[in-house]
């Protein structure tokens, strides 16, 4: 679904990867590990087009409107006002567009995205009474109704609770089932091992696609299943 | 009392036709001033509201007080400096506002420069505070036209600035014409300018985009209402503006954007949706249930 063919990544004069080949298998659950600053994000971006690489070539089996991007820092303006429903209502956007009007089985799926998120309850709030979790389980739901053949979550669970962890990921895991593919980038090695089919772990400039039952030190990345091309 | 309101409106074309060109703004400047004021672009419009002088005073500069000719000009002169401002930011790394702000500074003072070198003192004003209480037939059409193409941009674009306000990255992801309806909404955002000063002025005109869709922010957490009271407050200055200016002789540009103003420190008090007032309240609710 996604290949990285010989790809060189540089940042702010930063080299984060190194002639790199990569391949995201359609239907796949991964988790991206590695430091802070190792270039996780910058390998979501460079999926998402946003970031070029230096070298190398990269194929994209999915089109604009296949995927559903979740970013590090919540880029929903929360002064903006409109309520929780109308919010979730954006992810519905390739079936409604610029002009059609809404119809009841798309106020259901946004009901039932937010039940699925614990969230229905807040159907009318407006979406700057929310807290920080509440907040991300509404993006949650946003990205249910999308219903994206590809999700690319930029730590996402980094401001919220354990319950509301397990609940999230416990959706992701759902959706996998159902032939989503998931690429997740995460710390919590539990969460790793707990519900990633697969761990891409990045150290030293390299990706190597790890088994989760390992933990993410570079020690485990000794041991691959399938060491990539670095 | 209704009498001192409707007689000036009954007895004179001239304020018939204010009131008109007032109502034509204070649609367009409702709905534009509020996702100004979403898309945290407050200044900007002021910025551009200056920025359209050199145009139109080139255009004074070779047609006089010419309606197209003025029009025409500031439309370029506005675009070409929201347009500058953006490049120039992109390219060089460093924030719109910074780029706008100075393209804005010099074409200010280009723009004043141009107007004394051919007309008077008389002139200026004219071009810096409008001229509502003499409104032709020409002006009223370009209001119209005005009105008209705002309306149909929003209609048609509405929901794609609603997402691109609110998390325009999510948005980017969903559609390749995200990017589009910014430039749309900064397009419509110069002409209705370049209408607005030829009625209240460009010093002016900026403040019955702006201070509506301020006003409204303090009483509705919805965009449907605030864009409701936002034309409910722009009709209500604008009306209570030119009485102002009828029976006390004041400017009327000028009286249009103080009442505006009254409403706006009034809402800042009052209002139900962040109110000073309303804070303190909570404040107090607070405390007493804790005790």
């Amino acid at each position: 679904m996604i290949k990285f063919e010989n790809v060189s990544l540089h940042r702010s004069q930063r080299c984060l990867l190194n002639h790199c080949d990569l391949t995201i298998e359609r239907g796949g659950f991964y988790a991206l590990t590695g430091d802070n600053g190792s270039g996780k994000s910058s390998i979501l971006q460079v999926i998402l087009g946003e970031l070029a690489v230096s070298s190398g070539s990269i194929i994209k089996e999915f089109g604009q409107g296949d995927y559903s991007y979740l970013p590090q820092k919540i880029q929903l303006d929360t002064q903006f006002p409109m309520s929780v429903e109308q919010a979730v209502m954006a992810g519905l956007w390739n079936k409604f567009g610029a002009i059609s009007a809404l119809k009841p089985k798309h106020f259901e799926r946004i009901e039932q995205a937010l039940d699925e998120v614990g969230i229905a309850h807040l159907k009318h709030a407006s979406i700057n009474q929310l807290s920080g979790g509440q907040l991300q389980r509404l993006l949650f739901a946003r990205m249910l109704v999308q219903e994206a053949s590809l999700l690319l979550l930029d730590e996402p669970l980094a401001s919220i609770d354990q319950k509301a962890k397990n609940i999230l990921l416990d959706i992701l895991k759902m959706k996998h089932q159902q032939g989503v593919t998931i690429l997740i980038t995460l710390h919590d090695a539990g969460l790793v091992k707990r519900y990633a089919s697969q761990q891409l772990h990045i150290s030293d400039q390299k990706i190597r696609l790890c088994n989760t039952d390992f933990t993410h030190s570079d020690e485990c990345c000794r041991l691959p299943i399938k060491q990539m091309a670095c | 009392m209704i009498d001192l309101v409707v007689s000036p409106f009954v007895e004179f074309e001239f304020m018939q036709r204010a009131l008109f060109g007032c109502l034509l703004l204070s649609i367009n400047g409702s709905l534009i001033g509020v996702f100004l004021l979403l898309k945290r672009m407050s200044l900007s419009g002021d910025a551009i509201a200056h920025a359209i002088l050199p145009g139109a005073a080139i255009g004074y500069f070779f047609a006089g007080l010419n309606v197209l000719a003025m029009t025409v000009g500031g439309l370029i002169a506005g675009v070409l400096v929201a347009f500058l401002s953006g490049i120039t930011a992109r390219k060089t790394n460093t924030s719109e506002d910074s780029t706008l702000a100075s393209y804005y500074l010099c074409s200010l003072a280009l723009g004043v420069l141009i107007i004394s070198m051919k007309g008077g003192s008389v002139d200026l004003l004219h071009v810096l505070f409008g001229s509502i209480l003499a409104l032709d037939n020409d002006t009223l059409y370009l209001l119209y036209f005005n009105s008209a193409l705002c309306l149909l941009g929003f209609c048609c674009c509405y929901r794609f600035l609603v997402m691109d306000c609110s998390d325009s990255v999510f948005f980017k992801g969903l559609s390749k014409y995200s990017g589009y309806s910014h430039y749309l909404f900064l397009f419509l955002l110069v002409f209705n300018l370049v209408a607005g000063f030829h009625a209240l002025g460009t010093l002016m005109a900026v403040g019955v985009t702006v201070l509506p869709a301020a006003t409204a922010k303090y009483w509705s957490n919805r965009i449907e209402g605030m864009l409701f009271i936002a034309f409910l407050v722009a009709v209500m200055g604008a009306l209570l503006g030119l009485l102002s200016s009828y029976y006390f002789r004041l400017p009327s540009s000028s009286a249009i954007v103080l009442w505006l103003g009254v409403f706006y420190l009034l809402s800042v008090l009052l209002g139900t949706q962040g109110g000073v007032l309303r804070s303190i309240d909570r404040k107090v609710k607070l405390n007493e249930e804790m005790l």
